[in-house]
């Protein structure tokens, strides 16, 4: 991997992040849409990393898919590390998001779709990982790790659909059909967001993969050092 | 011909050992029957009319029970490793699963036609008699989703470290999509009566569930067992 | 290339459980009708290789030829045609021995089962316990159903993985007698502790350790580099255990 890559990701999240918080506190006023107002700024950090991690849990079903057709480990890598930055991602969006019910509708959690979606899509991708705890042999944590990535990942959009039908949708559509919903410095702010988030994504990826890489061989030397002594 | 053969010959021999040890529909009755109890000493003090829960207490208890089922399912298998011999048989993965699916599937309905008509002795008044078709589709799609991702979620559980104690952690929260619209449609049924329009949308979101899940497991079930 | 006399092909097959190498680059072949002894240390992968062959286990990489069928690509094709028989005797407890004996037979489609059956169980001596379910089986009967289970099919290969431990005299002697009678027309692979009592049947022997061949004979085993292979992997005579 080059560094030059890192750098230059890790530049464009934090000076992006900077920028787009610069201009959610000092730009834009303080909206009163509706009853949001200061509370609404959570927002624009909001909305990106809940896309973030929808991303990040695709390229888990991507590379769990092309695991089990290559049977290669570093597909395997991939996967599970994409889904553990993606599991992260989401938490700190539930944080996001219950403090945002709290203020803007006075109670800590309410039954709206997307957050039912959310809990279950944290909780299939926290039993991802206990799954692969409970086997310890290699390609079998591999490929029972796949499978259920892609029932998981399968999930989610429909369960999303399946969420849907619960009466009493509190979440706000940003995109509605009348049209964009946000102004100039609000897009502006949004984009600057999400252009850090996904850099952050990435950098992160990049550098876990990196990690995961080491291990692997760590791994495999350690194995030979104790069958040296054996 | 050969894979109808051979899963009929796995189907007949699970069939065989349960009527031998009846162990799991013994456990299951037990099970689902004081969960009924449980719930009617649970929700009795605050709700006078127990239909307006009914159709959580069915689904609650049902995919419970479930679980046990599903985990008896490999038991046989894993006893001796007889699940090597079975791999060792010239026949496909996916004929194992279907052969599995549908066991565990005839399981659990037979437990249902039992259980239920106890449920609906218990706790129900006859408003949902007029809508009785419905109700039994309702109680099918559930059915087939439970054991179709329940037979694939048991075979991976079964050859962890965790065994049994893996599945309801894996299979829960794959089901709380499927148990959503099950449980709201059910609730319908028992409480609505007349209008069925919003029925529809329910069933249409458990028979997508059911064939993503029977399909997923008919092509993902050569990954998940033997080696 | 004749392939089709090969009972097996093993083409550069290794094999890692985790991160741990079990099987190196094995390579060896096998005509039809041979019986080849496989003999090693424990933990030299002689099981893992058998499961290989068996499909049980799928090779990390390489492939083997089983009557011809890759292991790979045509699994079906190969169990079709193999017998096996381990320390587990695969006998559904709860099933009586003809229902045993139905249920593996169906899923193999042999052709006039009831009469394979009965065959079978007046060859291992069990025709009288024929409707009583296994549960409570000595060993030796549990290994007895055990070899009828694995000749259901009339396979073209069996594969054993040290069936003698555990027996009782008897059983030794039906296994003996079982596989005598049989190998003029069926290749055998079989996986020994007690070489010195199996070596007059064997044709070819293979030793293995820490997952690699160390001796691996081709036109019948040459018995002075045997032994001292042999001594030297296993540090004993072959009049004992290799342990």
């Amino acid at each position: 991997m080059k560094k030059g890559v890192v750098w230059v990701l890790g530049a464009i999240s934090v000076v992006a992040l900077a920028v787009s918080l610069y201009w959610i506190f000092v730009v834009l006023p303080i909206v009163s849409r509706e009853q949001t107002g200061f509370s609404q700024k959570i927002f624009y950090f909001h909305m990106p990393a809940a896309i973030i991690s929808f991303v990040a849990f695709m390229v888990t079903f991507i590379a769990s898919i092309l695991f089990l057709a290559k049977k290669d480990f570093k597909y395997d890598i991939l996967a599970y590390s994409s889904a553990e930055i993606g599991l992260v991602f989401g938490v700190v969006l539930m944080i996001f998001g219950i403090t945002w019910d709290k203020l803007a509708w006075g109670v800590w959690w309410t039954w709206d779709p997307r957050l039912v979606t959310y809990l279950i899509l944290l909780f299939l991708f926290g039993a991802y990982f206990f799954l692969r705890s409970m086997v310890s042999e290699r390609m079998k944590q591999a490929r029972f790790a796949a499978v259920f990535g892609i029932i998981a990942a399968l999930d989610v959009p429909v369960s999303f659909f399946s969420t849907r039908l619960i009466k009493n949708v509190l979440h706000p559509v940003i995109f509605s059909r009348e049209g964009f919903g946000l102004d100039m410095n609000m897009t502006i702010a949004l984009l600057l967001a999400f252009a850090g988030m996904t850099a952050l994504y990435v950098l992160m990826l990049m550098l876990k993969l990196k990690v995961e890489h080491m291990m692997e061989d760590v791994h495999v030397l350690k194995d030979m050092i104790e069958s040296r002594r054996d | 011909m050969t894979a109808i053969r051979q899963g009929w010959a796995i189907l007949r021999k699970d069939l065989l050992l349960e009527m031998r040890s009846k162990e799991v529909f013994t456990s299951q009755f037990l099970f689902v029957v004081m969960a009924m109890v449980i719930f009617y000493f649970a929700f009795s003090p605050n709700i006078k009319n127990l239909t307006t829960v009914g159709a959580g207490m069915l689904w609650v208890a049902i995919t419970f029970t479930s679980l046990l089922g599903l985990n008896r399912s490999f038991v046989h298998e894993k006893d001796e490793e007889c699940l090597d011999g079975l791999l060792l048989c010239p026949v496909d993965r996916a004929t194992i699963f279907a052969a599995k699916f549908i066991g565990n599937f005839f399981f659990l309905t037979t437990l249902e036609v039992i259980a239920v008509p106890i449920f609906a002795f218990f706790f129900l008044t006859g408003t949902f008699l007029p809508n009785l078709g419905w109700f039994l589709l309702i109680l099918l799609l559930g059915n087939v989703g439970i054991c179709g991702v329940g037979t694939l979620l048991a075979t991976i559980s079964m050859n962890t470290r965790a065994r049994d104690l893996l599945l309801p952690v894996l299979f829960l929260p794959v089901m709380v999509p499927v148990i959503i619209p099950m449980v709201l449609a059910t609730n319908y049924i028992f409480t609505q009566g007349e209008s069925m329009s919003e029925l529809s949308v329910w069933l249409y979101t458990m028979a997508i569930f059911d064939i993503m899940y029977v399909v997923a497991g008919y092509v993902l079930y050569d990954f998940v067992i033997g080696d | 290339m004749n392939q089709d006399k090969l009972a097996l092909d093993v083409r550069s097959v290794s094999k890692m459980f985790g991160r741990r190498q079990i099987l190196t680059d094995i390579s060896f072949t096998l005509k039809t009708g041979e019986f080849l002894l496989i003999v090693g240390p424990n933990g030299a992968g002689k099981t893992t290789l058998l499961k290989i062959l068996a499909t049980l286990l799928s090779p990390g990489s390489g492939d083997a030829f089983v009557s011809g069928f890759s292991v790979k690509k045509n699994p079906t094709k190969v169990r079709e045609r193999i017998g096996f028989i381990s320390h587990n005797h695969l006998l559904y407890r709860d099933l009586t021995t003809y229902e045993n004996l139905k249920f593996y037979g169906e899923m193999y489609g042999v052709k006039d089962l009831d009469a394979r059956i009965d065959e079978l169980l007046n060859m291992v001596e069990l025709n009288h316990r024929r409707y009583d379910t296994v549960r409570n089986f000595s060993r030796g009967m549990f290994q007895r159903l055990a070899i009828a289970r694995a000749l259901l099919h009339k396979p073209e290969i069996m594969f054993l993985d040290e069936p003698h431990t555990g027996l009782d005299p008897h059983a030794v002697d039906i296994l003996d007698g079982m596989m005598r009678d049989m190998s003029s027309t069926t290749t055998f692979v079989m996986v020994t502790h007690h070489i010195e009592s199996t070596l007059s049947l064997g044709t070819q022997a293979l030793i293995l350790d820490e997952g690699k061949i160390q001796y691996c004979s081709d036109t019948g085993i040459d018995l002075e580099r045997f032994r001292s292979i042999y001594g030297k992997v296993c540090g004993r005579g072959i009049e004992h255990d290799c342990d």
